[in-house]
């Protein structure tokens, strides 16, 4: 495996998501009492509505064994939950587990929320390309922003985004060590799903990742929901070998770093409630995983399984005869680290369902009648991005190379020093709020092959040419 | 110039509610008795009391009493003779239900009985998180002003940290430990806390986590990955040894964040036995979880675990071996979590983060704004500094000298603005305090004598 291996820094975050409708799910379930939350500062007031008009709420109640009975205005209220019925309520089977337990929600239930049109309102957004390039925070959050303009019921997250290692073009995909650490550049993402939405919507979407290709950084983007359904050729996967991508150092200080990049990934799972142990699973070649289908989705064994159980293998040890051949490498049949599959990802309960296309998305969905999409700017907002960081990229290396080329008019004079200085000057002004503008799909990579210095540099060169201008004296 | 130091990688009280805040404490039986202000009286028996603040159990929770609250304290005096959980108050009055209690600012009356909470986070995204550097025990200190400007009650330090200095860990500690816990109730909120971030939240008994939350990954390194070895790695684990006392958690969950659970792995590191191998069980009455350091005692290991020889926690691992007291998305859940059933999160709302800002947290957010600021162009302050120190030298004509003079001490300014905002620079890029100054006073005593010149 002579891969290209990139060492992050340690400094890396994750975010957390309440997938709003397995939430509201799992909370109608719990919920045996009417709920109103309040204004401010998200007070739950339990009890039963006794009363209630356009403007005002009554709602009676027990407090620690203390009867309450106190009217609202709604004003002061952000939203008012009513207790489930009982025939729905089944707290056993409505409170997903994270992780073992399967999502047992309905997904045709959770979509009947219509709009005010009778209709449920869906947003298509394709993320498609390089992740980290095409696909990265600010297009993302604009075309949030215009899905909520929109006032939609559900956004289609189609996310297709093959490996992609800058430097390592040449190198077969299953030989990449490292794409590990795409997962923190995809956590500049995660928060727009997961902290803005819940924060910035009154009613919250449906987040549905529909996954064509989700590989390296890209590849725990789905997992922070768990309304995930893959096409029949998707992939999820292609952050393996962890354990192989770093060789300085001390070993412990190695499994330091593979254990601080592992807790960052498991809450990725964790909170999109999965089981967080498929992460080790798609990332490190020694961990042996098996699991065991039942009713209720996968039972997990950290070892080989037992046949006579009805466990099957999902990853070995990766060791001597157990590395993966090229032959299996080169199929995406290896079992030395974890590749998510549509047929797996229905197995393990990852995907709900399999579409190939957007009329099998929406009949998985139960939406397939009464669904209507936004015509939104998701489009143009995507590709109007890739447009303009492709742009951008071309005019910093223009500018680069006419700062680089740039000479003195004659006669060469004070005045033609200093109008090259004034405009050296304003190329790298230039080139500084191109930076700025879209330093986030600017790899280091890409900036050191063409010659791009950090912002800090050329402020330091702009510095250095005004002194130029001040220590210069026009000619006697 | 000195580079850089070693790295470390980069049941709660149930505060109650205004029914509580009423003297109704129908079951206690060692009753304690505090007069509030106004008049009103509570019941209750104290759990905790520090430097006057009393945490005083109710039959509506436990709630926390500032001495500015109280005007007198009776203890064990005899139950109240009415103990009729009703909902009448002291006056008579009927007790209305928790209600919402907006956020105020500092000058408003505090509402009696309700513990005024403020968020302050230790490192972000945007600005920086490096312990040490944008997290550090001096910026902590400064913020204790404004908490207390602020009559806070209970301070939520939200960690998201990929690490840092190991130098500061210390400090933090004790920072936490000796300033923070006798003045608020302190609660650490870990979305990440890694290495030196987790070492610094050891402290905190209090710990909960985010549903991404990480901790752990503690092992000392410097340069390319070499390990912190022999007498400093002793005395660091020794030093976190005593820190997990702080905090009241097993010192083998320390020990297992910061050394391999491997013999072969830890043989070079120089130390004494035993690795930091851990395992556990979890009594499954009680829920007590005991703690063993090898691979072998416990039903449940930790360490090694999923092909990795370093402890770090998640949200589910950290809850169910009882390491965080419990998992909260949002300030919300953390309110349920903390079990606080009526409180005052102080600050102004801001769209970016989901708590409001309160002046501490407003001061952090400046602290890592300036700091970055600061870090990023370090480097371009002292090379204009020299340059124009350089052209200055080489001007004749002292008006043209002056100029260069001038800028000279412009960037002079912006290198002691840097260390004013945040004195852990000297330690990063002069070492001892006395070397920067030294080395100020002789610039300026440059810039002095060209400027007579």
């Amino acid at each position: 495996m002579g891969a290209a291996v990139m060492l992050a820094t340690a400094t890396i975050t994750g975010v957390a998501i309440s997938t709003p409708s397995s939430v509201a799910a799992a909370m109608a379930f719990d919920e045996s009492e009417d709920v109103l939350v309040l204004k401010d500062t998200n007070i739950e007031i339990k009890g039963t509505i006794i009363e209630e008009s356009d403007s005002k709420v009554k709602i009676k109640g027990k407090l620690h064994g203390i009867a309450f009975e106190r009217e609202y205005d709604k004003s002061e209220v952000i939203s008012i939950r009513r207790a489930a019925k009982k025939a729905d309520a089944d707290p056993v089977k409505a409170a997903p587990t994270p992780g073992t337990e399967p999502v047992k929600a309905d997904p045709k239930a959770e979509a009947k929320s219509e709009s005010e049109a009778g209709k449920v309102k869906y947003y298509h957004l394709k993320l498609d390309g390089q992740f980290g390039v095409d696909v990265t925070q600010t297009p993302i959050r604009r075309a949030v922003k215009d899905a909520q303009n929109n006032n939609v019921d559900i956004i289609i997250v189609e996310l297709n985004c093959p490996l992609h290692m800058p430097g390592a073009e040449h190198i077969p995909e299953d030989m990449i060590v490292g794409a590990f650490d795409q997962i923190f550049r995809a956590e500049h993402i995660t928060p727009i799903f997961v902290e803005e939405i819940p924060r910035q919507w009154t009613k919250k979407p449906r987040v549905i990742f529909w996954v064509k290709e989700a590989m390296g950084g890209a590849a725990l983007l789905p997992f922070i929901s768990s309304d995930i359904y893959m096409s029949s050729e998707a992939r999820i996967g292609g952050i393996g070998y962890l354990t192989d991508m770093l060789k300085v150092g001390d070993k412990v200080v190695q499994h330091k770093q593979y254990s601080l990049r592992l807790g960052h990934a498991h809450g990725w799972l964790i909170s999109g409630g999965h089981d967080f142990r498929l992460i080790n699973a798609m990332t490190v070649r020694e961990y042996v995983l098996s699991y065991k289908p039942t009713g209720d989705g996968p039972i997990y064994f950290e070892r080989q399984p037992d046949p006579l159980q009805g466990e099957i293998l999902l990853t070995d040890d990766g060791l001597e005869g157990n590395f993966d051949s090229t032959q299996e490498r080169v199929r995406g049949e290896g079992n030395d680290v974890l590749t998510v599959t549509a047929k797996l990802g229905k197995e393990l309960r990852i995907s709900k369902g399999t579409a190939d296309t957007m009329n099998d998305l929406l009949f998985q969905l139960g939406i397939d009648r009464t669904g209507l999409q936004v015509k939104g700017r998701a489009d143009s907002i995507m590709t109007g991005w890739s447009r303009e960081v492709s742009d951008a990229k071309k005019r910093l290396r223009n500018l680069v190379n006419e700062y680089a080329t740039a000479t003195v008019r004659p006669p060469g004079g004070y005045d033609e020093r200093k109008a090259l200085r004034g405009a050296q000057i304003s190329r790298l002004e230039q080139m500084k709020s191109i930076i700025k503008q879209y330093e986030e799909a600017l790899d280091q990579f890409w900036m050191y092959q063409y010659g791009i210095p950090p912002e800090v540099n050329i402020q330091k060169a702009i510095d250095t040419l005004k002194m130029d201008q001040m220590q210069d004296k026009p000619d006697r | 110039m000195k580079s850089l130091l070693k790295m470390i990688g980069a049941s709660a009280l149930t505060l109650g509610i205004a029914l509580a805040a009423v003297g109704i404490a129908p079951h206690a039986q060692a009753i304690d008795k505090l007069t509030l202000k106004d008049g009103r009286s509570v019941e209750g028996e104290i759990i905790r009391e520090q430097d006057g603040v009393i945490w005083l159990k109710t039959a509506g929770g436990t709630i926390m009493y500032t001495p500015s609250e109280y005007t007198k304290l009776e203890r064990s005096v005899d139950a109240a003779s009415d103990a009729n959980p009703d909902t009448k108050t002291a006056d008579g009055s009927k007790v209305d239900a928790p209600a919402s209690v907006p956020a105020s600012d500092a000058g408003k009356t505090r509402k009696p009985g309700v513990p005024r909470a403020a968020v302050i986070t230790y490192g972000d995204e945007e600005n920086g998180n490096m312990v040490g550097i944008y997290a550090t025990a001096a910026g902590f200190r400064e913020a204790i002003k404004y908490l207390e400007e602020e009559k806070i009650d209970i301070a939520v330090i939200r960690f998201k940290s990929g690490g840092g200095l190991a130098l500061e860990v210390q400090k933090f500690s004790d920072l936490f430990h000796l300033e923070y816990k006798p003045k608020f109730r302190t609660v650490a909120w870990i979305d990440s806390a890694i290495s030196a971030a987790a070492m610094s939240a050891h402290a905190i008994e209090e710990i909960y986590f985010t549903p991404q939350g990480n901790y752990g990954a503690c092992t000392g390194f410097s340069g390319a990955l070499n390990a912190m070895k022999g007498r400093s790695l002793e005395q660091i684990l020794y030093d976190m040894e005593k820190i997990s006392a702080r905090g009241g958690y097993s010192p083998y969950i320390m020990r297992a964040m910061q050394i391999s659970s491997e013999e072969a792995e830890c043989a070079p590191l120089g130390i004494a036995p035993p690795t930091g191998a851990l395992s556990a069980d979890i009594d499954e009455d009680t829920g007590k979880v005991t703690w063993y350091p090898d691979k072998t005692s416990g039903k449940y290991v930790l360490n090694p675990s999923g092909g990795v020889h370093i402890l770090t926690f998640n949200s589910e691992t950290a809850s169910k071996f009882k390491f965080s007291k419990g998992t909260a998305s949002n300030i919300d859940e953390l309110t349920k979590a903390m079990g606080l059933t009526e409180v005052e999160w102080v600050g102004k709302q801001d769209k970016r983060f989901t708590w409001p800002v309160c002046k501490a947290e407003e001061y952090m957010l400046r602290f890592r704004v300036q700091t970055k600021q600061d870090e990023t162009h370090f480097r371009r302050y002292y090379a204009n500094f020299v340059e124009a120190l350089g052209r200055a030298q080489a001007q004749q004509d002292p008006a043209e000298r002056g100029k260069f003079l001038g800028k000279a001490r412009e960037a002079l300014g912006m290198i002691e603005n840097m260390v004013k905002n945040n004195s852990n620079f000297i330690l990063l890029n002069w070492g001892e305090e006395s070397e920067y100054k030294e080395w100020l006073e002789e610039m300026k005593k440059i810039i002095k004598d060209l400027a007579r010149r």
